[in-house]
């Protein structure tokens, strides 16, 4: 520790804390402009200039280091004339162009002059007029209005690691730019416009769209990943106009394109927003009354299991918690299921029986602390860039050792110390070698495993069979890579395991979660201060929903059918006794005619699930088919009967992220048109089918989880106004827990793989209705590795048609470096390529034909 | 001459700068004899005895500037600053062309001094005979085993990497020399840390002028001893002096520190050109402030008399400037050079310099407002000392020292729209 005295008040502060950190512990605010929390910082304004007893010239407090003794002014005649005349000099370059600037009233240049009194271009001469960049998507730049603090530069860089703008020329003609000058071509997270203090960085949707102070701000919670960001919703005449995060918030007010700019969604015009029954549009009652009686009458005809429910991670807790009480109590079935049935479902079964563990078993800002990272099968960049912006703190600021191990390079590659590209469907054999490869080198976490672990002896024989050469042999990956990053991973005081869908949705998903557990017990990832093992679901509320009981076998709270006699009485109803049916075998209830009627709340199989002609054709024998959804999707023209839903900024409720942070959503705006909140609708449909109930709202339903499910306990904590989740359920490590008998698959596929899966400017198909995601990725396409393109005589944009034992697609080629020879990609987010009607089931990869289209 | 000479002591032929001329005058005999009888301590306590101090500009004690470093660290660099650059400067470029392995040599004793393993030349980019003769000398010299795996035989290992700049400026200050080194924009660092503790790569590293370096291998010779009794008292041994301006006679010179300003100007450059009164000098490069004729009468070429008299003995570089030179169009041409060359990264700087020089041109415009030299007292006393590096400070001084001292000629320009002394400067 430090002592120093800062304007009279002493001080004690840590070693390596600057002036500002200092000041700040004793409540002495030092004006800064360029300085920001989060990244490293500048000194280019000047304006933090303190006077340092001793020293001849002010020092800059931002970033000048604390030291015994020292005897710091903060505030004096001489260091206001400084800033002073500092804010002066900024102004003589910068338009007074306030009243048509988007950052008046929100403006650190503004605040400061008026803070400081300079009130006046006191150098005024002719201005240097610098092109505006209109040519960039998304995002504006006028150079004018620039005061060159860098904080864009150093958030893009150091945060987003896009590496996309820089400080270009010198001098006086230094501004931001791109480094070649081309139109930006970057991640479009807009973090650099949120760091921006002035208008020189602005979003262009927003622009014009309003004084900062005219809108309605409500706290709530991101929609689109699983990763749970805390934004605001800036909202005026029912229309939700940006979305910003706040530097105090978990995610440190950083988001990605879909967080910042996905809410165009919520305007869309082609938002659902009257009822419809066969088409034609109707009112609520007659919808709801004919939804009913057409439910009813199959019940009643054909028994309570010929009606299935496919929920959706989309919906929050409450909702999903009412949707399967609504099958489960007012319909009489457990045929409830979802999307998570083709990964992350299963994985969680797999993992908690194996481990106990469901979610992930720390909180992610976990990762930002842990010593060595492992991503396994997983393009964070895509499926949850807010984890991957703390997987890049880790690994650049905190000295974090990663491997990365995906059959494509991805954005982390550029970070990785070990790489492990391995072939499609060789993940399981992989994650093995690497058991292997640490048992061998002796870096295993003996105290863990001694302490939590029985049975090591039993994991080294069923490994016996596999030899690191064997493993090399089949994954395409050298022996010495293996042997390498089994060493940077383990022996570490804490691990992070990261995986995402080419694990749980891998070929060989159950053999690879598997073994994936059994690296955690391995490695003694689990159980500590920082890292832990962190499953990615690309979709919000994934978590929350199985945690809900949306699912045939599991109550809320994954409590087993033995506990069905408390629920039965908390409920006043016999619960179904007959096992459900997950969403497959709703597929072949439907095909086979057992299942007549289908709800789907939030879903729509025909563009966002797997096989989906096979589903379409299903869909065609069904008696009835009910869709509530806030947009016209492929399942919706199909239905019989359509509920306008609301969306995410439309409704309230809670949310749960991948880590079990559960966050209540903030109201902002009421849903267009007729549209209702999806738990009004349920609660709406389960009075007619089930009289006895009155449910008030969300917070009676929650009131109900946490009484029922043992999950959710305790109240809300909120911090300035925002929530910061409910009492967690953390993960707690039992004794006696034991490896999992190893088993090493490989699945072989032919010449073609296709790999389908989510790309960074979407999420879900909810971001295809985004006007704004649409002008970066406005469409499909299929990426072929250079290689294979040379040989079918593919050029860049070129048709290409790939086809697979399920459909077929044809789509513009991209041809793409990140790629193995064989491997294709396309991603799923587009109705329009519907890339997910070439995969078999579950899995995301699938073996396929390719031609020129 | 019976004064000890450094760098002046030999004739100029069309190979004295190659390996076998420089031996042949008794070169690489103190890296020989440092390697072989004294410990790197030992080298580092003849520098500090000869109270040798930096010839880059700001003159801080070389031997004391090693001591800060931590020789256990795992890595040491040791960075030689050529980024010569500074108006009026121009000696570096003399060894470069006539001399390079005594830099080299002296490099290697710095090198083998501080523990370094990897040293950095860091050349200007406009260098070009200077460039080749460098690569010249390194690749003779690591022919001749004596850079590279261990030299002359011994334990002691060390590369030399030539890096030429790009043409900035500023990357002559050392921590932007440094971030330029790395391969990013050649931008100044924050102070605190310095060099000393968290350089090049984040390690300990020294930064040395070309002509400090080049003096080693004569200390280790002659010892620290010797050096110290050469010159001032404050301010040891000799100097490269260049002369610019109106003389009759320009070029480098070698001096003991201490030598009248005055000789130099009107004996050893044969006086003032066309036999003209002495109007100013700028003692150490662009950067110092301006001294006028009378200001000189007794100064001595050594820090503490040129600070005395209200300037700086910086890199050396002696501009003259004659009787009827119009000073404001002189400082238009410095401040167009500072404002042409701010890196842009801190506001003082880069909105300072460029609005100084937009103000100066417009009064050389014969378009200067009343209160425009308030104006630019205003500016400078609002950079002096607020920057990130010296370069605010470097574009600064002339401003504040011009305008002090030649008001009446900025005013009369002002008023008039016109310079006092019309025309070409007849010489």
């Amino acid at each position: 520790m430090v002592k120093l005295t800062i304007d009279g008040k002493n001080v004690t502060v840590a070693a390596g804390a600057t002036i500002l950190e200092a000041a700040a512990t004793v409540g002495i605010k030092i004006p800064t402009l360029c300085w920001l929390q989060k990244v490293s910082p500048t000194g280019a304004c000047r304006v933090c200039a303190v006077e340092v007893e001793g020293v001849d010239r002010p020092m800059t407090a931002c970033n000048t280091p604390v030291k015994e003794g020292i005897n710091v002014t903060t505030q004096s005649e001489k260091l206001t004339e400084i800033r002073r005349k500092l804010l002066e000099l900024l102004l003589v370059n910068h338009p007074l162009d306030c009243p048509v600037c988007d950052a008046g009233g929100e403006c650190d240049l503004q605040d400061s002059c008026f803070g400081l009194g300079a009130s006046r271009q006191e150098y005024s001469a002719l201005l240097e007029k610098r092109p505006i960049r209109y040519d960039w998507k998304l995002l504006e730049s006028d150079p004018n209005r620039c005061i060159l603090c860098e904080k864009c530069v150093k958030v893009d860089h150091e945060i987003v690691g896009a590496d996309a703008i820089e400080v270009v020329n010198r001098g006086e003609a230094t501004i931001i730019d791109t480094h070649d000058g081309a139109p930006l071509n970057c991640e479009f997270c807009g973090n650099c416009i949120a760091a921006c203090p002035t208008g020189t960085l602005i979003s262009k949707p927003f622009k014009f769209r309003g004084r900062p102070w005219t809108f309605n701000i409500t706290k709530s919670v991101c929609a689109f990943c699983s990763a749970g960001c805390q934004i605001e919703y800036h909202a005026r005449d029912g229309r939700v106009e940006r979305v910003t995060s706040e530097d105090d918030t978990y995610n440190s007010g950083n988001l990605c394109i879909n967080g910042r700019f996905g809410y165009s969604a919520f305007n869309a015009p082609e938002r659902l927003i009257i009822p419809t029954v066969n088409g034609a549009e109707t009112d609520w009652e007659s919808a709801v009354s004919t939804a009913a009686n057409r439910l009813k009458g199959i019940v009643t005809a054909h028994g309570p299991d010929a009606a299935a429910a496919i929920a959706s991670p989309r919906l929050t807790n409450e909702e999903n918690f009412l949707f399967q009480k609504l099958m489960r109590v007012a319909i009489g079935t457990n045929n409830i299921d979802s999307e998570a049935r083709f990964g992350y479902a299963p994985a969680q079964a797999l993992l908690a029986k194996n481990i106990g563990l469901y979610g992930a078993s720390n909180p992610i800002d976990r990762i930002d602390t842990a010593a060595a990272i492992l991503v396994f099968g997983c393009d964070l960049n895509a499926e949850s860039t807010a984890v991957e912006y703390r997987v890049i703190k880790a690994a650049t600021k905190n000295d974090a050792k990663l491997v990365v191990a995906n059959m494509r390079d991805v954005k982390l590659t550029k970070y990785n110390h070990g790489r492990l590209k391995y072939r499609p469907g060789s993940e399981a054999l992989l994650v093995n070698g690497l058991i292997r490869a640490i048992l061998d080198a002796g870096v295993e976490d003996r105290e863990f495993i001694a302490k939590y672990v029985s049975n090591l002896d039993a994991l080294k024989e069923s490994l016996a069979g596999i030899s690191l050469s064997q493993v090399a042999e089949a994954t395409g990956v050298p022996e010495k890579d293996i042997i390498e990053s089994a060493r940077l991973i383990a022996g570490k005081s804490s691990l992070a395991i990261i995986f995402g869908a080419d694990a749980m949705r891998s070929t060989v998903s159950a053999d690879c979660i598997a073994a994936l557990g059994n690296l955690a017990l391995v490695t003694g990832c689990l159980g500590k201060e920082a890292g832990g093992l962190f499953p990615i679901d690309e979709k919000n509320n994934a978590q929350g929903m199985l945690d809900m009981g949306v699912a045939p076998d599991s109550l809320p709270g994954y409590h087993a059918g033995n506990a069905a006699a408390v629920f039965e009485t908390a409920w006043g109803a016999k619960l179904p006794a007959a096992p459900g049916k997950d969403l497959w075998q709703i597929v072949e209830g439907i095909e086979q005619g057992s299942i007549k009627a289908l709800y789907i709340a939030g879903s729509d199989p025909l563009a966002a699930f797997p096989n989906n002609r096979r589903i379409r054709k299903a869909f065609d024998k069904l008696e009835f088919l009910l869709v509530q959804d806030s947009f016209p999707t492929e399942s919706a023209k199909m239905a019989n009967v359509v509920f306008p839903a609301s969306l995410a900024p439309e409704k309230s409720g809670t949310f749960t992220t991948l880590d079990h942070r559960v966050q209540c959503l903030g109201k902002a705006v009421n849903a267009p048109g007729l549209a209702r909140e999806d738990w009004d609708i349920f609660a709406e449909l389960y009075g007619k089918l089930a009289p006895a109930s009155v449910i008030t709202g969300p917070e009676q339903i929650l009131t109900e989880i946490k009484a029922l499910s043992n999950l959710y306990g305790g109240e809300c904590s909120v911090v300035k106004g925002r929530c910061q989740g409910a009492g967690k359920r953390g993960f707690a490590l039992k004794e006696g827990l034991s490896f999992v008998p190893v088993s090493a698959k490989s699945a072989d596929g032919g010449d073609y793989q296709l790999l389908v899966g989510p790309i960074l400017y979407h999420n879900g198909t909810i971001s295809g209705w985004s006007a704004n995601n649409l002008t970066v990725a406005p469409e499909g396409y299929i990426a072929i590795a250079a290689d294979d393109a040379g040989r079918l005589g593919i050029a860049e944009g070129a048709a290409i048609r790939v086809t697979s034992s399920a459909g077929s697609m044809t789509g513009p080629a991209r041809i793409s470096k990140a790629l193995q020879k064989g491997l294709l990609f396309a991603p799923h987010h587009f109705r329009g390529l519907n890339s997910n009607a070439l995969l078999e089931g579950s899995a995301n990869l699938v073996t396929v034909k390719v031609e020129k289209g | 001459m019976t004064e000890p000479r450094v760098f002046f002591n030999f004739g100029i032929t069309d190979d004295s700068h190659t390996l076998s001329a420089y031996r042949g005058r008794g070169g690489y005999q103190a890296l020989e004899k440092a390697l072989r009888t004294m410990q790197p301590l030992d080298v580092e306590k003849e520098v500090t005895t000869s109270g040798l101090r930096g010839r880059g500009g700001a003159g801080f004690p070389t031997g004391s500037k090693w001591s800060f470093v931590d020789k256990k660290s795992p890595v040491v660099y040791l960075c030689c600053n050529a980024d010569e650059g500074e108006p009026g400067t121009f000696k570096d470029r003399w060894i470069f062309e006539h001399n390079s392995h005594q830099l080299v040599e002296g490099v290697l004793l710095a090198a083998y001094a501080l523990n370094v393993r990897h040293a950095f030349i860091y050349i200007r980019g406009e260098f070009d005979l200077s460039y080749r003769r460098l690569l010249l000398a390194l690749e003779e010299a690591r022919e001749a085993g004596l850079v590279g795996e261990r030299i002359l035989g011994t334990e002691f290992s060390c590369d030399i990497i030539v890096h030429q700049g790009g043409g900035a400026y500023v990357c002559g200050e050392e921590s932007s020399l440094l971030t330029s080194l790395e391969g990013f924009k050649g931008y100044p660092k924050n102070k605190p840390p310095f060099p000393a503790v968290k350089g090049l790569y984040q390690a300990p590293t020294v930064i040395n002028n070309v002509e400090t370096l080049a003096t080693i291998p004569w200390i280790i010779t002659h010892g620290g001893g010797a050096y110290a009794g050469i010159g001032a008292q404050n301010n040891t041994g000799t100097k490269l002096f260049g002369i610019s301006g109106h003389v009759n006679k320009p070029g480098i010179h070698e001096r003991p520190t201490g030598y009248p300003l005055k000789k130099i100007i009107f004996e050893d450059c044969g006086g003032i050109l066309g036999g003209k009164a002495l109007k100013a000098v700028i003692p150490g490069g662009s950067s110092t402030p301006v001294l006028k004729g009378f200001e000189i009468e007794n100064v001595t070429l050594d820090a503490e008399s040129v600070i005395k008299a209200g300037s700086m003995l910086g890199s050396g570089g002696i501009i003259v400037i004659a009787e009827g030179t119009c000073m404001v169009r002189l400082l238009q041409v410095l401040t167009r050079f500072y404002a042409h060359e701010s890196c842009g990264q801190c506001t003082p700087c880069r909105e300072g310099t460029a609005w100084m020089d937009k103000v100066i041109g417009r009064i050389v415009a014969g378009q200067g407002v009343k209160g425009d030299l308030e104006r630019l007292e205003a500016v400078t006393s609002g950079i002096m000392g607020n920057t990130v590096c010296a370069l605010g400070d470097a574009a600064s001084m002339p401003v504040a020292s011009f305008i002090k001292k030649f008001r009446d000629e900025f005013e009369y320009y002002i008023e008039h729209g016109r310079s006092m002394f019309d025309g070409r400067l007849e010489i």
